[in-house]
């Protein structure tokens, strides 16, 4: 059994067999084989063996050709090692008496012998592991040959384990079969992360290398909720799993019967409970469980993954699609908020020194007005379909939100003049999460038709911390009492120009902040859609006077442990399931 | 097993060891002789013309190493096989090897 620490990007538990992918996206199988097929897989081998011996002795002689012998060496040696007696009576043995296929034969017997090399005294051993490696990959791609499709054609469920992902292959994933992921490379900040959370699936990015300890079809366990992986588990460890993977089973389906009460307190105020999504499917998970609308719509899926801008029908088509699912309730889709890194096509992608302080999410927008009108456009002509808002991320000062607005003015009058249809009343709101929006609140609030907390970001710039880096990793509390105080002034701002205000960052997504969140006044919060059912749970079980008793404790104290502890306390006293299996984390 | 009919005590003198690129030359080597040749290192066994078998072995600057061989040319492969370890596997006339 191993542990091993990642980032927890997406909570929940899998247990299965693994499917491993090395760095170049190529899969690594356990097949096991039946017995009268036994002959044919070592004849595969056989012919597998025979095809590798070829390539590298033309490699060898290409080099030796144009570089001279002792750069040939190199191959020579490849080609001894791959024709060892040893190593071949170490493959058959696998085929033979375990029943291995030749591909997970190849596979267990190269990472045996990697990490013997590996283990052997001085440098020079470890080095040729590099060579075991290289040979161990040509016998595998002469093996599964035309097979060496990657991620697609699954037929059984599997946990994926691969050195990296990118947003577009997560977002590929057969959402049938596959049932959770890791990554060697990875951060929470990351696109991969959000995507992730968008497939409800358990993950954990950032775990360092570790591919060359697992082997296709062992048993794994990805703990989403603390960001373990667990090779090979002892009994003991896939019983204790399995029994929190059933509690949480149990939990929701008992929350699943909440689906169509409201969320109301038990004093009888109405909280509107939304969803956040990256993409248009996930329109049905928020309708599953019950969400009163869409809260945070992302839209930078349409600009990732793809090699040119995005058209205004790019745009549209998925637009509508979530608008028309969700009838007449709200739908509020945020405007690009990309790193000018993330986006090539621009051209402006000139080395950052602080890309989170940099050319990014609104300000690139307004640099690009034409592609910012595309997308406007499309959002305008949405809006004529249903109940459709707009939002604006990162406003840092009132300049930047006039000027968002004055392009959308812009836009609204050359729909008119062509006669496009849209909703003229739209509301339009923006992101609070940039500390100087909230210094300025009382200014914002006269000029906008709603507020979104995005604590996320407000974390990160209030407290000036790179949630990325380990080393400052535990500044990054959403229960800091600066933010807290962030938090209170916005709601209390809006409240006072009745204007509707929203928190759609994680931290709403977490019951232990309900309460808090509530007694500050607070009516909206926008989760990612599995946690509905837990927060409206919380909603159902409070008075908005136990809430607000709560928050005015709460922020008489004075460090992020204590305020959090003692809301775990209150959430575990009002809601006793929750407070028992609710992820830690955040 | 046959009885090996010649043994002797060889000492790595090259810097990187017995390693993969050692193995090979000392399989090739080998390869050419009418005789099996095994190197010992403490309880471990290696065949000299199985290069996985040697470099696994781990046998590192200035160990002492068992050799024992059998076959119609034992006499001549040991002999040959102590030169090339005493020679240290030409490595110096390489280019170094990563």
């Amino acid at each position: 059994m191993e542990k091993l620490q990642g980032i927890a990007v997406s909570p929940g538990v899998a247990i299965g067999e693994a499917l491993v992918m090395d760095t170049e996206g190529f899969r690594i199988p356990r097949r096991f084989v039946a017995r009268d097929a036994v002959e044919g897989a070592l004849e595969r081998l056989g012919v597998s063996i025979d095809a590798t011996s070829d390539e590298i002795a033309l490699n060898r002689d290409a080099v030796a050709r144009e570089m001279g012998a002792q750069c040939a060496a190199v191959f020579e040696a490849q080609l001894q090692l791959l024709q060892s007696p040893k190593l071949r009576a170490d493959l058959e043995e696998g085929i033979c008496q375990r029943h291995y296929s030749p591909e997970y034969s190849v596979s267990r017997t190269f990472r045996h012998y990697a990490e013997l090399f590996e283990n052997l005294q001085g440098g020079s051993f470890a080095s040729k592991a590099n060579d075991i490696h290289d040979i161990e990959k040509r016998l595998l791609r002469n093996l599964l040959g035309q097979r060496r499709e990657a991620i697609s054609g699954l037929t059984s469920p599997v946990l994926i384990l691969t050195h990296n992902l990118t947003p577009s292959e997560t977002a590929n994933l057969d959402r049938e079969f596959v049932r959770g992921f890791v990554t060697e490379m990875g951060g929470p900040g990351s696109h991969t992360a959000v995507v992730a959370g968008a497939l409800e699936i358990p993950a954990v990015l950032g775990t360092g290398p570790f591919l060359n300890k697992v082997s296709g079809g062992d048993l794994v366990i990805i703990d989403g909720d603390e960001g373990l992986v667990i090779i090979h588990p002892d009994e003991e460890t896939v019983a204790r799993y399995r029994h929190e993977e059933e509690e949480i089973r149990t939990l929701a389906v008992r929350l699943e019967m909440l689906r169509d009460l409201p969320a109301e307190t038990s004093d009888g105020v109405r909280v509107s409970l939304y969803g956040n999504i990256e993409f248009p499917y996930e329109v049905d998970h928020c309708r599953d469980r019950g969400a009163d609308g869409i809260g945070l719509y992302r839209t930078e899926f349409l600009y990732l993954g793809a090699d040119t801008e995005p058209d205004e029908e790019v745009h549209f088509q998925a637009y509508s699609r979530v608008v028309e699912a969700m009838g007449n309730k709200p739908v509020t889709i945020r405007t690009f908020d990309l790193g000018a890194d993330k986006v090539p096509h621009l051209a402006e992608s000139e080395e950052e020194r602080n890309p989170f302080l940099g050319l990014r999410s609104i300000r690139l927008a307004l640099r690009n007005v034409p592609m910012f009108r595309n997308q406007l456009r499309a959002v305008l002509r949405a809006s004529a379909l249903g109940n459709v808002r707009i939002m604006f991320p990162l406003i840092s000062t009132l300049i930047e939100l006039r000027q968002a607005k004055m392009v959308l003015a812009d836009v609204m009058e050359d729909l008119e003049e062509h006669r496009i249809e849209f909703d003229r009343e739209m509301a339009v709101g923006m992101m609070v999460e940039v500390p100087s929006a909230v210094v300025m609140i009382d200014q914002f609030v006269d000029e906008v038709d709603f507020l979104s907390i995005g604590t996320n970001d407000l974390i990160q710039y209030t407290l000036a911390v790179d949630r990325s880096n380990k080393d400052v990793v535990g500044l990054y509390n959403a229960a800091d009492p600066a933010i807290l105080r962030l938090i209170e002034m916005t709601v209390r701002a809006g409240v006072r120009k009745s204007l509707s205000v929203n928190l759609c960052g994680q931290m709403s997504g977490s019951p232990v902040y309900t309460m808090l969140l509530l007694g500050m006044g607070l009516r909206q919060m926008s989760v990612r859609p599995s946690v509905i059912p837990e927060i409206k749970k919380v909603c159902r079980s409070v008075t908005i006077e136990q809430c607000e008793e709560v928050t005015r404790r709460a922020m008489t104290m004075e460090n992020a442990r204590n305020i959090k502890s003692y809301l775990k306390g209150e959430l575990k006293k009002v809601v006793p399931e929750l407070g028992a299996v609710s992820p830690d984390g955040y | 097993m046959a009885q090996f009919q010649t043994s002797r005590v060889v000492t790595v003198s090259n810097r990187n060891g017995l390693h993969l690129r050692a193995a090979t030359e000392l399989a090739k080597l080998v390869r050419g002789f009418q005789a099996q040749v095994v190197i010992l290192k403490n309880q471990d066994r290696a065949n000299c013309g199985d290069v996985l078998e040697t470099s696994s072995l781990g046998a590192a600057m200035n160990e002492q190493l068992l050799l024992e061989a059998s076959g119609q040319e034992a006499e001549e492969a040991l002999e040959a096989v102590s030169r090339l370890f005493a020679s240290g596997f030409n490595e110096n006339a390489q280019i170094e090897n990563n």
